[in-house]
């Protein structure tokens, strides 16, 4: 990859890295630490990254860079408790859904943002996580399921 | 015929031989359940082909290849993506037309699906540009330095006496000071047109711990060689100007001629501040350019260090601007000042 076509890199994806990360995480400064750390990578790699990839390579490094913060962070995890939801004001479903996402672990919560934001195929979203295609599916599914069971109990208690 | 008592023993005759079909079994098997004392004397071989008959796979539906409650999260997802099979697809309907209530809580899942935010951009992506000059490896990069820093070396020891290289950082002269010492004395005057940072200086790219990914180029080279050219203790500096300095943009200052030096000091020992650690580096000595220089001294509000420090701008020693790097910022400027003959300005090693 040439020094144009890297630049034409952080002009396409500089962005969509930057929400999927931001999605992820909620925290600005870490996820422009992360984008920034990402595009770092592939400079130093651009010689030997091609340009057809450099996409799924940035949301790799993307990838692991978010697993790697979350490791390093303490994540308080959210109860399973709805009744918590219950007494607060009711949510909107853009807001609902935000709490939900937040209730998945990083790995599913990130295969639904690469799926739904990048619309990446199953096998891509493979080669980006390491996982197998199967485990892909099922991760998702799981995810997906739990999305929903959680915005049917809100609405039922709402 | 059906079982009954009175031909209940040719039944089970004909069981035990094989001869009974799956209906006559059951009908067997049930007779057999309503008489369990019937049961209690039946021969064990027409029990074992019964019993076998009549064993089932709990939970048997479950294993077809139709929508159940069960399964029915699975086919609504795939039919979402479009992947599931028109035969399926057609089975999902059917069911959910048959569970209005599983089909409003299906429904749900459209609602699962994330949209990107599309307002949302990362706002520091000319830090991201790469320009098109490749990368020098570190290893020209430093022999590229240490060309420049023996040539430095050899021309200077060439022009000036070894003492002048001796690194040494400006303080008032009081009590304790040792006269032996250099003494400089400001001989002529001169205005100073300070340098302001170019505008397009580059930024660091910093790590996620706020550290420069890299060192600026070829800016820091010319710095480094000047410096490396003049004092060892250059290295004692390297970190900060690495974190502290590089990253920060120095804003333009006027000077205006308040207080002499000396004056100054004095003023900022009666504020309670350290009088040391004003570091003039202008050129390959730090001490001869101060008598051409109208140095400016900046302190930082509650703070007993030393603030700034007034380095070269340029590799050009002759050039009479200096660049004021701001070490500590946020700073504010205080005590302007210059040296006026006769002022005498002692300096001296700091420790």
């Amino acid at each position: 990859m040439t020094a144009d076509q890297y630049n034409q890199c952080v002009d396409l994806y500089a962005d969509r890295i930057y929400r999927f990360v931001l999605k992820h995480l909620g925290r600005v400064a870490e996820a422009k630490d992360i984008v920034q750390s990402s595009f770092e990578i592939l400079w130093r790699n651009h010689e030997r990254v091609e340009f057809q990839r450099s996409r799924s390579y940035l949301f790799q490094v993307a990838y692991r860079l978010l697993l790697k913060s979350f490791e390093q962070t303490q994540v308080v995890e959210l109860t399973d408790d709805l009744e918590l939801t219950a007494r607060e004001q009711p949510l909107g479903l853009r807001e609902a859904l935000d709490v939900a996402l937040a209730r998945l672990s990083p790995v599913q919560k990130a295969l639904v943002l690469l799926r739904d934001y990048e619309g990446y195929r199953y096998d891509e979203i493979a080669a980006i996580t390491g996982l197998s295609e199967a485990q892909v599916k099922v991760y998702l599914f799981r995810a997906r399921k739990k999305l929903k069971d959680f915005l049917v109990s809100l609405h039922h208690v709402v | 015929m059906p079982p009954h008592r009175e031909n209940i023993d040719k039944f089970l005759m004909q069981a035990s031989n094989g001869m009974l079909d799956a209906n006559q079994l059951q009908q067997l098997w049930r007779f057999l359940e309503e008489n369990p004392e019937v049961l209690a004397n039946c021969p064990p071989e027409a029990l074992r082909l019964m019993v076998d008959e009549h064993i089932t796979m709990p939970g048997k539906q479950r294993l077809k290849k139709a929508v159940t409650e069960v399964n029915c999260d699975l086919y609504y997802q795939l039919a979402l993506e479009r992947r599931l099979a028109s035969a399926h697809r057609k089975a999902l309907e059917e069911f959910l037309a048959a569970c209005p209530s599983v089909r409003r809580q299906l429904e749900w899942y459209q609602y699962t699906k994330l949209k990107p935010d599309e307002s949302v951009t990362f706002s520091a992506k000319h830090l991201l540009y790469r320009s098109r000059t490749k990368t020098i490896p570190l290893w020209i990069r430093t022999a590229a330095a240490a060309g420049v820093i023996w040539l430095a070396w050899l021309l200077h020891h060439q022009q000036q006496p070894i003492e002048a290289l001796a690194p040494q950082a400006a303080v008032v002269s009081d009590e304790s000071t040792d006269r032996s010492r250099p003494t400089v004395r400001a001989s002529q005057e001169e205005i100073v047109t300070l340098e302001v940072l170019p505008a397009q200086e580059p930024q660091p790219l910093l790590s996620d711990r706020g550290l420069p990914l890299e060192r600026q180029q070829p800016y820091f080279v010319a710095e480094q060689t000047v410096h490396q050219a003049v004092s060892e203790e250059y290295f004692k500096y390297e970190e900060k100007i690495n974190n502290e300095i590089l990253p920060l943009q120095v804003r333009p200052i006027s000077l205006t001629v308040e207080q002499t030096y000396l004056e100054a000091v004095a003023q900022r020992k009666e504020e309670g501040l350290h009088a040391k650690g004003l570091r003039v580096y202008a050129g390959r000595s730090w001490i001869q350019p101060v008598k051409n220089l109208t140095a400016v001294l900046l302190t930082l509000s509650g703070r007993k260090e030393m603030a700034g420090e007034i380095r070269s701008s340029n590799s050009d020693v002759s050039s009479p601007a200096v660049r004021i790097m701001l070490a500590l910022g946020p700073i504010e400027v205080h005590h302007t000042f210059r040296l006026e003959p006769p002022t005498t300005v002692e300096f001296s090693k700091q420790h």
